[in-house]
């Protein structure tokens, strides 16, 4: 239930970016999340569409990406996608492993008109 | 139709407080540990064992709940400064809640601080609190594949307490199968396995504790 803090939160700074927009609507916000951020999309469109009701953002839409978990092993130097959350190389079963995506919880733009 | 590029982390707030907190804590020679668990796993038990025993250590404690102030009154009575945070609802404790508690202790008299986060595996994992250490308890009488659910916390954490031993006769639970899930997650944790009821391995657990302290 986070998500609904973290709706707070895009609201907030969509808020204070079209300050700067004056007149301008927000047609779609396009967000980035990481798989790591335990993030449920479906729970965060839904809080967004609830608190944006009756708002000058009630006619815009959450454009959710999701980023899988994906890691560089120090070993093998192989890149990879980590499934089922095995924070282990599946080249060499290394666990000295550097993980490089999928703690983002960004927004990346908004689309306006 | 036009696009206006943002580039900002939704949480970046929480984030910045975050780190004046840490700045605030590193200043005034504080550790604090971010104590995270599921409900009932033992967190305020563990406390209750441990704080007697390194009260010549100045511990503070602030208690997040989702509702009463229960879990404060047990600290207080041990006669340990206690903030509580009542979140109403909220699932998570956040770097301005800790900020606000912070108000209501002697931040010159602290050497550790424990934060007692809201017992939920998930949603504390994305919110910074400024903390030193994150702490991730579990126990005997949940399941040991609990790392394999809640990756995003164990990978995070960086000591697991297991707590509940003297019940290990009793339930499913192997903690070798724990710690290796665990590990599986996140090869550097280490861990401790303590019974809060009996004090099985809680001296081992406060000499670690009492090693936190700056220098």
């Amino acid at each position: 239930m986070h998500e609904v803090g973290i709706a707070h939160e895009i609201i907030n700074i969509i808020n204070e970016i079209m300050q700067e927009h004056p007149g301008q609507k927000v047609s779609k916000v396009k967000v980035i999340i990481g798989e790591m951020t335990a993030v449920v999309p479906e729970s965060l469109d839904f809080a967004y569409q609830a608190l944006t009701e009756n708002t000058f953002l009630h006619q815009s839409k959450l454009d959710i990406e999701i980023i899988p978990v994906s890691a560089q092993c120090h070993h093998c130097l192989k890149n990879f996608t980590i499934s089922a959350f095995e924070f282990t190389c599946p080249f060499c079963h290394s666990q000295d492993i550097t993980v490089n995506n999928g703690n983002e919880l960004y927004i990346k733009e908004l689309e306006v008109d | 139709m036009t696009f206006v590029t943002v580039e900002r982390k939704i949480l970046e707030k929480n984030d910045q407080i975050a780190a004046s907190n840490r700045e605030l804590f590193t200043k005034k020679k504080i550790t604090a540990f971010n104590l995270l668990s599921s409900p009932g796993s033992g967190k305020t038990t563990i406390l209750e064992r441990i704080l007697p025993k390194i009260n010549d250590i100045k511990c503070s404690v602030i208690e997040g709940d989702v509702q009463t102030d229960r879990d404060a009154q047990r600290i207080n009575n041990l006669g340990i400064p206690v903030v509580q945070i009542v979140t109403h609802g909220g699932c998570h404790l956040d770097a301005n809640l800790v900020k606000d508690a912070l108000q209501n202790l002697d931040i010159t008299r602290i050497r550790l601080l424990f934060i007692e986060n809201v017992g939920n595996l998930v949603c504390p994992a994305n919110y910074d609190l400024g903390e030193k250490l994150k702490i991730v308890i579990m126990s005997t009488t949940e399941g040991d594949d609990k790392p394999l659910k809640y990756t995003t916390i164990f990978r995070t954490a960086d000591v697991c307490i297991i707590n509940k031993i003297d019940l290990l006769p009793y339930v499913d639970f192997n903690p070798d199968t724990a710690k290796k899930n665990a590990l599986k997650i996140n090869p550097e944790l280490s861990f401790f396995q303590v019974s809060a009821k009996t004090g099985e391995g809680i001296n081992e657990l406060t000499d670690w504790f009492r090693k936190q302290g700056h220098k």
